[in-house]
């Protein structure tokens, strides 16, 4: 059944992939990779609702979900210009824990889910988001920190990502997980609005430098 | 209390703090980061200021040199030629010695604007003249050489400047009355001098076609100057309108 609480996620999905689409011309790599990991999200979950499919491959398209965002999201921290000078020990980091979470969805933890492979997506993101952080406030730039796409982008991350890994860890502890969902359902809609935010100052720029 | 409400209460409260924590981590980063952004911002201005001032150190030293080969070199051989062309002048029939006479002068003009453009050249002239009557011998020739008529209005005695501070305004000077000469299409060009204890202001004015000043606040002309004013603590105030002359303002505190 297709609630509003749905309805809201999926339109907001749909408002960020096709923005992305929209301007995908007139964003960097980064940004393109991140309306690709948007369109990917939008397609898993009305999969998962619209779809008549088995809990089999529910599970499937649940595990699947979770490689695929932890390499796109590695891929845009790689070539982030922040993290420049260790590029390849995130991108060494993100193929191993990617490398890392198959092997578990394959192997270990096949009909489960959340797994652990969440977790390790999690740890990464935060892993990645503090950094780019960090290194922001290393080098800074004289634009606006609100009209920083890379601002934008990962804080979203970690905010996201950190209620995430919370909630992940209340959920193994709490018989009642109503409210979790709630909590983690307002911070992935804030999650993709953050998304918006980046890819919008991401086009502006390019649209100045035009 | 039942269970399940406690863990709701604890959920909440869970929550709560989580997004405390991250407000609270937010509000840090943005204020870390506009404290590093200024400071970084502080120092692209210093770096900026520091590379102009060497340029300048760098065209005065040029200029100063140009001054020295039009005195030494250009001037010296001017003066050679008044004195051949004086000593040709008594062996000449009568037929040419008014053309040989009309050289003399020209000779005599050469060397007295070789000497004058040499003068001006050489910043080091500011100690030895003062800022007024090295901007009052610009403005002398300046009048010679176009239609313009320039005028200066004000005291002689600007005291208390550093020769840095002397040698800025100077070029400054100049750089606006090259760009009146060039561009204003004026006839009428004034600087007024205004010297109190406290405060020194060049007001320039000319009543020339004037400029946009949103379109050509960019020039580098103008952005140079505003530069050059910040690394002498000055205000640069440009107020002009098409067609209605152009008025800029230094203003230094002393």
């Amino acid at each position: 059944m297709v609630t509003p609480r749905f309805l809201i996620y999926i339109s907001v999905l749909i408002v960020v992939t096709f923005f992305g689409l929209i301007k995908f011309k007139r964003i960097t790599l980064i940004y393109k990779l991140l309306g690709v990991l948007v369109l990917f999200t939008l397609f898993n979950e009305s999969s998962l609702r619209f779809l008549n499919l088995s809990n089999a491959t529910k599970i499937v398209l649940y595990q699947l979900a979770v490689p695929v965002t932890l390499l796109l999201n590695t891929l845009i921290y790689f070539y982030m210009k922040e993290l420049k000078k260790i590029k390849y020990f995130v991108l060494i980091i993100g193929v191993a824990s990617v490398f890392v979470s198959v092997l578990n969805s394959v192997f270990y933890q096949v009909d489960i889910f959340p797994s652990h492979s969440v977790t390790i997506l999690c740890i990464n993101l935060i892993f990645f988001s503090l950094l780019t952080l960090k290194e922001m406030i290393s080098i800074p730039v004289s634009e606006r920190l609100f009209k920083n796409s890379e601002f934008w982008f990962s804080i979203s991350n970690l905010f996201f990502y950190t209620i995430t890994f919370s909630s992940f860890l209340l959920f193994n502890y709490y018989s009642d997980v109503s409210w979790i969902n709630n909590l983690n359902y307002i911070a992935n809609l804030l999650l993709y609005v953050g998304y918006f935010l980046a890819i919008y100052f991401n086009s502006r720029k390019y649209k100045q430098y035009e | 209390m039942n269970e399940a409400k406690i863990d709701v209460i604890i959920t909440v409260a869970a929550g709560t703090i989580l997004l405390s924590l991250f407000l609270v981590f937010v509000m840090l980063f943005i204020l870390i980061y506009r404290k590093k952004q200024k400071e970084y911002e502080w120092e692209q201005e210093q770096v900026k200021q520091m590379l102009l001032k060497t340029e300048i150190e760098i065209k005065e030293q040029t200029l100063s040199d140009i001054s020295r080969e039009l005195h030494d070199n250009l001037g010296q051989v001017a003066s050679l030629i008044k004195i051949n062309l004086g000593m040709i002048a008594q062996d000449v029939p009568k037929e040419l010695k008014e053309k040989t006479n009309d050289s003399l002068e020209l000779a005599q003009q050469l060397i007295l604007d070789i000497k004058s453009l040499s003068t001006t050249l050489k910043g080091e002239n500011l100690s030895r003249f003062g800022l007024y009557e090295m901007i009052k011998k610009d403005l002398q020739r300046l009048s010679k050489i176009s239609n313009i008529n320039f005028t200066l209005i004000g005291r002689d005695e600007l005291c208390c400047l550093s020769s840095e501070k002397e040698i800025f305004l100077y070029r400054m000077s100049q750089e606006i009355f090259n760009n009146i000469l060039q561009h204003a299409q004026a006839s009428e060009a004034e600087l007024k001098i205004t010297n109190s204890k406290s405060q020194l202001i060049f007001i320039f004015r000319d009543n020339g076609i004037g400029f946009n000043i949103l379109t050509n606040k960019k020039g580098n002309g103008l952005m140079n100057m505003d530069e050059r004013c910040k690394i002498i603590d000055a205000n640069l105030n440009i107020q002009s309108e098409k067609n209605n002359g152009t008025r800029i303002t230094i203003s230094l505190n002393i």
